[in-house]
């Protein structure tokens, strides 16, 4: 059972800005997987709790020539059975497909899952790979920012406490590019990441040598982050086995892993290397597959 | 703070006052009597509280009554017909997919919004072990629960 809490289920962002200003003490919430867990085991507890799962405008998916627009309450399985996020941003869709069950992404949500500020949270990774910007939303005003700018440290993000992530916004992504999300962890699923690394490479159409490069870990530091000296490695390299794993362990060198009960600092220094390497190749092997199509003359 | 709310289960449709903080589960088990669906965990880890919410499966420990109202709601219960077991239920018990028990409720309903999703599209062993992967049993060793889902499946392919 849950502590007691008033419920307001608001229909529209301006209704749901004036409940929170009326109300002391008051969080909003996205599918519930997270905060509800979190009362259960009273470590938050609140007075209010106001629910965005009625406003419909939080939870639309529109593509474009621009990219893809996600609306921050779009459940992970809206994403996971979207057939563009899996055909063109194959590494949000491996996020996704890693996170939980099928029962939780039904009701868990993308905004919620990077809202929770968790270093671990598996759609961020991707997202940082795919140079992700959030459109928030507040009474005062509305902003974006690049995701990389979101996580403050573990469990906070920049969201005032009146503030909404309205939209999660993917750039369009060059042709024949793609990327990868690997997650190590002690279980196949229901899982916190022990590491997990997205890897995307655009390389320069004819041959393997890679024009732009991306490698964003989780469960690696306070909050997700990108490798950017891992990412300048390999700008005009061939992507090789080797090259990918020499990627890896760069990034491990900026990593700041700690210690959890889920595993040491040091031994999440010496995997982080494996699995960027496991990204990588996953990542290489969707770009020739993909260039073999383009070939063909077939479309994406 | 009480919240009406209307919610079909099984096909029959109640009208309730739930508090804020009462589950989908507290619900169906307290207040409907449909002790069917189990609380292994109450925390969203075992899904032997899973039901399907609107043709979805979702776990109903973490899931509020009140975020009922309007939807529907099937769980184990609802699955025999007139008395008649579903083909799922007939498969495990003849595929001697349960054991204590326990799981089985949860398992039914994840492989019925697996199998309803799928709509008869060609299923293999991995998109089954992928569907309950949120459902823990303890006894079975999934092998025969998957064998059970897939007799299932393939029956309805063809």
């Amino acid at each position: 059972m849950f502590p007691e809490f008033n419920y307001y289920k608001p229909s529209t962002i301006n209704e749901a800005f004036e409940l929170m200003a009326t109300l002391s003490d008051a969080r909003f919430i996205a599918g519930g997987t997270d905060l509800l867990l979190k009362l259960r085991k009273q470590q938050v507890l609140v007075k209010n709790i106001l629910s965005l799962k009625d406003i419909s405008e939080l939870r639309e998916i529109s593509e474009s020539d621009q990219g893809l627009s996600i609306g921050a309450m779009a459940t992970l399985a809206d994403l996971e059975f979207h057939p563009s996020v899996r055909a063109n941003y194959a590494v949000l869709h491996d996020g996704i497909v890693n996170l939980g069950s099928m029962q939780i992404r039904n009701m868990a949500t993308i905004g919620g899952n990077l809202c929770s500020g968790l270093p671990s949270a598996d759609t961020a990774a991707p997202l940082l790979s795919l140079d992700a910007k959030l459109e928030i939303t507040g009474p005062e005003e509305d902003y974006s920012l690049p995701l990389s700018d979101f996580f403050v440290k573990p469990g906070k993000n920049v969201l005032k406490r009146n503030e909404i992530l309205k939209r999660i916004i993917i750039p369009a992504q060059s042709a024949c590019s793609t990327g990868a999300y690997v997650k190590l962890g002690r279980r196949k699923a229901m899982e916190i990441a022990i590491v997990g690394a997205a890897v995307s490479f655009v390389t320069d159409g004819l041959t393997d040598h890679c024009v732009q490069a991306r490698v964003a870990l989780t469960s690696s530091a306070p909050v997700p982050m990108r490798c950017p000296e891992a990412e300048r490695y390999l700008i005009e390299r061939r992507l090789t086995e080797e090259a990918i794993l020499e990627a890896g362990k760069i990034a491990a060198v900026e990593a700041q892993p700690r210690t959890s009960f889920r595993t040491s600092s040091e031994y999440r220094k010496n995997i982080i290397p494996v699995v960027v390497k496991r990204a990588g190749l996953m990542a290489l092997e969707r770009l020739k597959l993909c260039k073999s199509q383009a070939v063909r003359g077939w479309n994406r | 703070m009480q919240y009406n709310i209307s919610v079909t289960v099984n096909g029959t449709k109640h009208h309730l006052k739930v508090a804020g903080n009462t589950t989908l589960l507290n619900v169906l088990r307290e207040c409907l009597g449909l002790t069917g669906t189990k609380e292994g965990c109450g925390s969203g880890d075992c899904g032997a509280c899973t039901v399907i919410l609107d043709g979805k499966a979702v776990k109903s420990c973490l899931y509020l009554a009140v975020d009922t109202d309007g939807k529907e709601v099937l769980t184990v219960e609802g699955l025999s017909r007139n008395g008649e077991l579903d083909p799922l239920q007939i498969a495990f018990v003849e595929e001697g997919a349960v054991q204590c028990g326990y799981c089985t409720p949860g398992m039914l309903m994840s492989a019925k919004a697996l199998l309803d999703r799928a709509d008869g599209a060609g299923l293999g062993e991995e998109d089954v072990r992928h569907a309950i992967v949120g459902n823990l049993c303890r006894c079975t060793g999934y092998k025969r629960i998957v064998k059970a889902v897939l007799r299932v499946a393939q029956h309805r392919e063809a």
